[in-house]
């Protein structure tokens, strides 16, 4: 792995990347980028402070416990989160926006941005399982509420990623949360588990709690299907690309 | 004065308020696809794929020029910074701890920050890497986003509580030669970067009469320039901390018996989104912005006039043509009726415009239209490429023409103390020759009612030149002008 230039950073599980190593990673993130631009997605920057009440809406999805609360100096009542690894909630505002605005769907997005997860002090912490992932790709389709094929898409391209990456020993796993599933591609180093790509298939449950819509050729109003996922910095540690591939 | 700021027809001239030109950035930010505010809290955008791909450009060029001019080497940093590491950079700035964001990440009772700047987390990395023997000088810089809990107004991309890109570079030296070479370095970097931009600027040393400066920086280089609403906007800063932080962080070079301790000398760098909004003010106007081709990342905005198959397969064609010489284009399909389609691409500022109908497809001739500056021409279908990549060079050139011309416009010498008063209360950015006694400055001061922006770091002679207020030899060039509302 070797790409961390140091592991001295005062603070616990949080790393800095210097000039070789970080050529090499930056390297690795274009490819996979441009994997990604290759089918349809585009890239935007959103804030990384990301409002209770975004977060809010995935309430029957995730837990809050999973991400990293912040609260400013003044004010200590109002709370953030850090840009939360793979709900891609921060994109909500704009996503609403430019449907509303008649942007066709589907709608790809994509963000090559810092993201946070909370670590518990039991677990190990190292850079595979760190609090901030400074190289994580996070990306979201709203789209047509009876394409469902979407979802099915982004897994394929999961494992095609993957296997451009020569990481070729992963597993998958499922969950069910009501009208929402979770899938996570996973590795496993000395019987410990490294995530891998983590994928929201969230149905319409999001964009009718965004209020997030569009009207059809009847003049219907419609909630497009939300996909959110994450790419997780560990396929650049882990894995290889081979040139010109 | 006159201008309209509902969001369908605003004019911008060159005599603007300031509030005008916010509402006129906020309005075309949006339209031009730039960044959007809409956010669930104050203080924050979104950037749209556009603006991303333009800001990505000019920190590109930052960068290479950050790299090739002074040395400096990219560092990725990570968004936290140890309470207790942020807490000792208080020490030297008033009240910042509760300007900023804190967060239990592990514990409730153990609490770390959302890093604000580079100097707390930069100065422990530096400590430990004197310790570890690793020689100097160290020149390093990252981009990232900052949080800064601001309480006063906030502007897309001016002022904003998460801030991104937030670009800041540390340098540590051991001698004050080469401290000095690293601060002359970074001023070359602003002057290369500025003007690369197409920014005119001045640079400008802010004098130690703020005690709140004095706690924090030895000295503070800043390039500043003046938009169109006669306010002075600060680009960059180089702050010459000296010995502050490398105190602070125990940055130390020797540790000697006999000797006191040695301090590495520090010095920081820096420069915010701003300098985009500013770049996209300089070239506004009532119908958006207009990116300098080298810049944008969409050189031709290829415009079907409308829906057909022919059409678009001829639009398509030039795509790919023009992608082949590497000239960047887009089409906007006929999804919209052609005006309104016209009107983004205007606001976007893509320097030029190309409309493809029937018309076109027959003759074979096409026009090569800009949003200003410089007429629209008419070129063969083979010519397309050369004649955009003149164009491209012909733009750029007016372009920073007319950004120049109305710079000076708005910069002032007065020859007495009459056209001084009067060019400071016309908000002109005003220099005026001084000596070097103190009562000089502060009777200035109080005779334009104005800040003092700063003392000229040009060449500038001085030969034969006298003090405006007590006709004695002039020793310094000093600025005067009035600032951006709540700008420090």
């Amino acid at each position: 792995m070797n790409l961390v230039h140091s592991t001295d950073y005062h603070l616990p599980g949080f790393y800095y990347f210097t000039s070789n190593n970080l050529l090499q990673i930056r390297k690795k993130q274009q490819k996979l980028l441009e994997l990604l631009r290759t089918q349809g997605f585009e890239e935007y920057h959103f804030p990384f402070l990301v409002p209770n009440e975004l977060l809010e809406k995935y309430r029957t999805v995730i837990s809050k416990e999973n991400y990293i609360r912040v609260f400013s100096g003044k004010n200590k009542r109002v709370f953030y989160y850090m840009r939360p690894e793979a709900i891609f909630c921060q994109s909500l505002p704009l996503a609403s926006t430019l449907i509303k605005s008649y942007k066709d769907l589907p709608l790809k997005m994509l963000e090559a941005s810092p993201a946070f997860k909370k670590v518990d002090l039991g677990e190990k912490i190292d850079l595979l399982n760190s609090p901030e992932e400074s190289f994580a790709i996070q990306g979201a389709i709203f789209s047509k509420n009876e394409n469902s094929s979407v979802e099915k898409g982004i897994l394929l391209l999961s494992r095609e990623i993957l296997k451009r990456f020569n990481i070729n020993r992963f597993r998958t796993s499922r969950k069910n949360f009501g009208q929402a599933q979770y899938f996570e591609f996973y590795t496993k180093q000395n019987k410990r588990k490294i995530v891998l790509i983590k994928l929201f298939d969230l149905g319409n449950l999001i964009c009718q709690r965004a209020n997030i819509y569009y009207f059809n050729e009847k003049s219907q109003l419609i909630f497009p299907r939300m996909c959110s996922f994450s790419f997780s910095q560990n396929i650049l540690l882990l894995g290889n690309i081979n040139n010109g591939n | 004065m006159e201008t309209k700021d509902n969001k369908t027809n605003i004019i911008l001239i060159n005599e603007i308020s300031e509030q005008e030109l916010v509402n006129w950035l906020r309005y075309y930010l949006v339209a031009g696809q730039i960044v959007n505010e809409k956010y669930s809290s104050k203080g924050a955008s979104s950037w749209y794929p556009y603006g991303y791909s333009i800001i990505k450009n000019i920190l590109s060029i930052a960068s290479d020029i950050l790299v090739r001019e002074a040395g400096f080497k990219e560092i990725v940093l990570p968004s936290f910074v140890h309470g207790e590491d942020f807490m000792k950079e208080c020490s030297n700035i008033k009240d910042f701890s509760e300007r900023v964001y804190w967060s239990p990440i592990y514990r409730e009772d153990d609490l770390h920050v959302v890093t604000p700047t580079i100097e707390a987390q930069l100065g422990v990395i530096y400590e430990g890497w004197l310790r570890e023997g690793k020689r100097l000088p160290y020149k390093y810089f990252t981009v990232r986003a900052v949080g800064r809990c601001e309480t006063g107004r906030t502007i897309p991309l001016w002022k904003e509580r998460n801030i991104w890109p937030f670009f800041e570079g540390l340098t540590a030296d051991s001698s004050i030669k080469d401290f000095l070479k690293t601060i002359h370095d970074q001023v070359i970097f602003m002057k290369q970067f500025f003007k690369q931009l197409g920014i005119p600027i001045l640079i400008v040393e802010r004098p130690r009469i703020e005690k709140r400066l004095q706690e924090y920086s030895e000295k503070r280089i800043e390039a500043i320039t003046i938009t169109k609403d006669k306010r002075v906007v600060i680009l960059a800063n180089i702050y010459d901390l000296g010995e502050i932080f490398s105190k602070v962080y125990d940055i130390i070079l020797k540790k000697k018996k006999l000797f006191p301790k040695s301090y590495a000398l520090v010095s920081a760098i820096g420069f915010s989104g701003r300098v985009l909004a500013v770049l996209l003010s300089i070239y506004g106007d009532e119908k958006g912005f207009l990116m300098n081709p080298h810049i944008s990342p969409i050189q031709v905005g290829i415009i079907p006039i409308y829906d057909s198959i022919s059409i678009k397969n001829q639009a398509k064609k030039i795509l790919i043509k023009l992608g082949k010489e590497g000239i960047s284009s887009r089409i906007f399909s006929a999804n919209s009726s052609f005006g309104e389609r016209r009107k983004i691409v205007e606001a976007m500022g893509i320097p030029f415009i190309l409309e493809v109908g029937t018309r076109e497809i027959e003759s074979g001739i096409y026009v090569i239209k800009t949003r200003s500056l410089i007429e629209p021409i008419k070129v063969n279908f083979d010519r397309l490429v050369p004649t955009l990549k003149k164009q491209s060079n012909f733009l750029n050139g007016k372009m920073s023409k007319k950004a120049s011309d109305d710079f000076y416009a708005l910069n002032k010498q007065p020859k007495d103390i009459k056209e001084f008063v009067n060019f400071t209360k016309n908000g002109y950015l005003t220099k005026i020759s001084l000596c070097n006694k103190n009562n000089c400055l502060m009777r200035a001061t109080s005779l334009s009612q104005v800040e003092v922006i700063g003392k000229d770091c040009g060449r500038s002679s001085k030969k034969n030149i006298k003090c405006i207020i007590c006709a004695q030899k002039a020793k310094r060039y000093i600025y005067f002008g009035i600032k951006w509302k709540g700008e420090k």
